[in-house]
Order: structure tokens, then sequence, then C-alpha cells
């Protein structure tokens, strides 16, 4: 590590782990529990201790942070009033209040876009602690990162689908951005194959719905980390954290 | 494609200078900052100072076209009157400074001779005559030089005054002559 570049330590969470690189599970929640400032700040502060300096990249696993593509209507004043419906939408799709939702987006007035949507709570427990220790945070969506390894630089236009130990992900590019995105719990954590097998399946009934021409290729995902049974989303998620060099695993 | 980054860190936005992570960051935003204020300062004091001295310069050119010099010189002239005392030294050295000189040294280089030396020239401007005090090698060749002054053109007259052959008095054996020479007007 360079003495004049800041060390990243990346960190993976989920609904009830929270992993780091290197080490155990910092802490398994029990649920209902939720994570908070103070539970947080109970798993990070030991761990913090022993390292104390560099940044955190803290990616958020899909069942934390949520997706979608988001149609602009019509009559729009402003992008605050898009702001609102995005976290009207985020409300209506996930549950709680749409001041519950942060939402980022690659922002179009007149075409579909992709959302992704953190809770409000998570959001801010996670800056008190970067505060709290004095330590520099990214917070990012471990889906969104993944989309980006896999599109990033890519031209052609098409789709690309992988899974991750909870959740189905199919997005659809036009060669300039996000058009569909599709994310969809699968609940088949202990079996790798069936939850690609019903992978498929949700690809071809969503393009279905879509009309997607059957000539549309698929891109392969080339870099997305493995996963094996009874793996953690946040596991996953970590992976993606640290520098290239794992195997790939396109659907 | 590009695919853009979220992150939700960052929500905030930008509140210093694009300064949102890291105590670096904003330390060096503020440093920034500061040395803008300071370089405001500076600038804003020099523009302050500089139109400061405008100010005193343009009242010192206001000053100096309410009194214009011709003003002042009337003033002084029309302040002093002479009165007769001061009139008579005033012409006194008025004359003094017109001394004809070269008049004078021209008479005197005419009557010149190896054997007589000037000792001194001490012009009373005022009785238009000049004492002149001479030593010569001898009475003779004094008294001659005081003939050859007296006959040039520019001089009336000459008066002598005093001989002065005792070699004892002043250690000396040569003897001195001295003659007012009176200017033809």
């Amino acid at each position: 590590m360079s003495r004049w570049r800041r060390e990243v330590h990346a960190l993976g969470i989920d609904a009830t782990h929270l992993v780091a690189v290197g080490a155990a599970p910092l802490l398994v929640l029990e649920p209902p529990q939720t994570w908070t400032t103070e539970v947080l700040g109970q798993a990070l502060r030991p761990w913090w201790q022993q390292r104390g300096r560099g940044s955190w990249r803290v990616l958020v696993a899909p069942d934390l942070c949520k997706h979608w593509t988001q149609h602009p209507p019509a009559g729009l004043r402003s992008l605050d009033e898009l702001r609102q419906l995005t976290q009207l939408q985020a409300a209506r799709l996930f549950g709680a209040q749409p001041a519950d939702w942060q939402v980022q987006a690659d922002w179009q007035l007149d075409q579909p876009f992709a959302c992704v949507a953190m809770p409000t709570a998570l959001v801010s427990a996670w800056l008190e602690c970067a505060h709290e220790l004095k330590v520099s945070l990214q917070l990012e969506s471990a889906l969104w990162v993944a989309l980006r390894l896999a599109l990033d630089g890519r031209r052609a236009a098409g789709w690309t689908c992988w899974s991750t130990p909870g959740t189905n992900v199919m997005a659809r590019t036009d060669g300039r951005r996000v058009t569909a995105l599709r994310c969809l719990r699968h609940g088949l954590g202990s079996d790798p194959d069936a939850a690609r097998q019903r992978l498929l399946a949700d690809l071809k009934q969503w393009r279905l719905v879509l009309s997607a021409p059957a000539a549309e290729p698929a891109i392969p995902a080339g870099q997305l980390p493995h996963w094996s049974a009874h793996e953690s989303e946040a596991h996953w998620a970590l992976q993606l954290g640290r520098p290239p060099a794992v195997g790939a695993a396109s659907a | 494609m590009t695919v853009p980054v979220f992150d939700f860190a960052r929500r905030h936005g930008h509140w210093l200078l694009g300064a949102t992570g890291g105590r670096r960051r904003r330390t060096l935003a503020l440093l920034a900052l500061l040395a803008a204020g300071v370089v405001l300062a500076s600038v804003t004091w020099q523009v302050i100072e500089l139109r400061r001295q405008l100010q005193v310069r343009q009242q010192a050119v206001r000053q100096v076209a309410v009194a214009p010099v011709p003003a002042q010189a009337a003033r002084l002239h029309a302040a002093v009157p002479l009165n007769e005392a001061e009139r008579m030294r005033v012409n006194r050295v008025i004359r003094q400074l017109n001394t004809p000189w070269p008049l004078l040294l021209g008479v005197l280089e005419q009557a010149a001779s190896p054997q007589v030396a000037l000792l001194s020239i001490e012009p009373n401007i005022e009785r238009g005559m000049v004492r002149v005090h001479a030593e010569g090698s001898s009475l003779d060749a004094l008294l001659l030089h005081a003939e050859q002054v007296q006959r040039s053109p520019q001089v009336a007259h000459t008066l002598l005054l005093k001989i002065d052959h005792e070699t004892s008095a002043r250690g000396s054996a040569a003897p001195r002559l001295s003659y007012d020479m009176v200017l033809a007007r």
C-alpha cells in the first residue's frame, strides 16, 4: 500500500450480517434487530481500533438497498419533483414512508432511468459512525457496483444478468445507459444452481413482458464474484470491494 | 457506456468548495478559503489606500488652483515699501555688483611692468574710484606705473596716497605705493 494513498477498507452489509475483509463477521443480527448507529458502532469500534487508518468502502447488499427503473411522467417542473416522485415510488414498492428512503438515480426526463434507494436510517447510522470514528466513508449499492463492473466501457446493447445469494438481477442496456433493471428475491441461497435456473426463467418471462426482440444479445457479467451455498449477501457484496481477480460468474 | 457512481455518503451536497468527505479535504478547502480571504482583504486595503492618496493629491491641486502664483507675487510687491536708507543700501549693493571689472583690469594691464607688482585692488564704486596698492623694485618704477595709469583714457586722474620705502617696518627692501584711480565717467 502506498504511503501517499489512503488505504480503503471494504465492508459488506446485508440485513443481518456485517463483514470485513480478513475478519470473521463483525456482527450477525438476530431478527427483528435492525442496523442502528449504536449497533453499528459496537461492531465497528473494536475492529477499527486494530486498523485506525484509511477509509471505508461499504457495499450494501440488495436485500437492504433497492433498485428499479422509473418512468418519468410528463409535466414535471423541477428535478426536485422528480426526486420526490422516486421517493414515493420507493415507499410504494418497498414499504415505509417516502422520507425513509434516500434515492440516487441516473436522472432522465424523457426516458426510463435506473434508481437506487437506500434506507435513510441505514445511511444516517453509517454517517454518524464514520463521523464518530473520524473516517472517510463511501456508501454504495453492491448491486450497482456489480452492474458497473459488468457494463462500464461496453457499447453494445443487450441484457446482462446474474444471481447473488439472495437476489436475481436482470439489466437491459441500450449501449448508453441502463434502460431496465429488475431484482427478484429467489430464496435459494442454499442452492446456487437452482438460483441460476430461476434466473433464466425470470429473464425469459421478463423479456416477454417488455416485448424485447429475441435477437437482443446477452452481455457476460465477466468479473462478478462467485457465491456458494449458505453464503450471506454481505459476503458476496464484500467481494466486490476487493481488488479484481475473482472468477467469472455470468448467467 | 459509463455507469454513474452512486455514493450515498455524499448525499448532502458540496458545502465548501466541493469538500464533502474527509478531514483533509475540509482542511484544504478551509485553507483555500482563508487564502482567498487574505488576498481579497489585501486588494481591498490597497484600493482604499490608493483612493485616499488620490483624494489628498486632488485636494492639493485644488488648493494650488485657488491661490495662483501671480496673485501671491502682487501681494508681496505691494506689501514691502522701501525707505530712504534701504533704498540707498540696495543701490549700493547694485553698484557693487555692477563694478566694471573688465575696464579696470584692462587699465591696470596696460600699465603693467616687470618691476611693479600689484598687491591689492579695492574698488569704491560709490565714489567712482579704485584704491591700488603696488610694490616695485624701485620708487621710480612705481611712479612710472602710476603715470602710465593716469595716461589711460578711461581714467580721469590718479591720486597718490602713500609711498612706503621704510624697509625696517616691513622687513622688505622693495618700496610700496598706494594710489586712488578715479575712473572717467
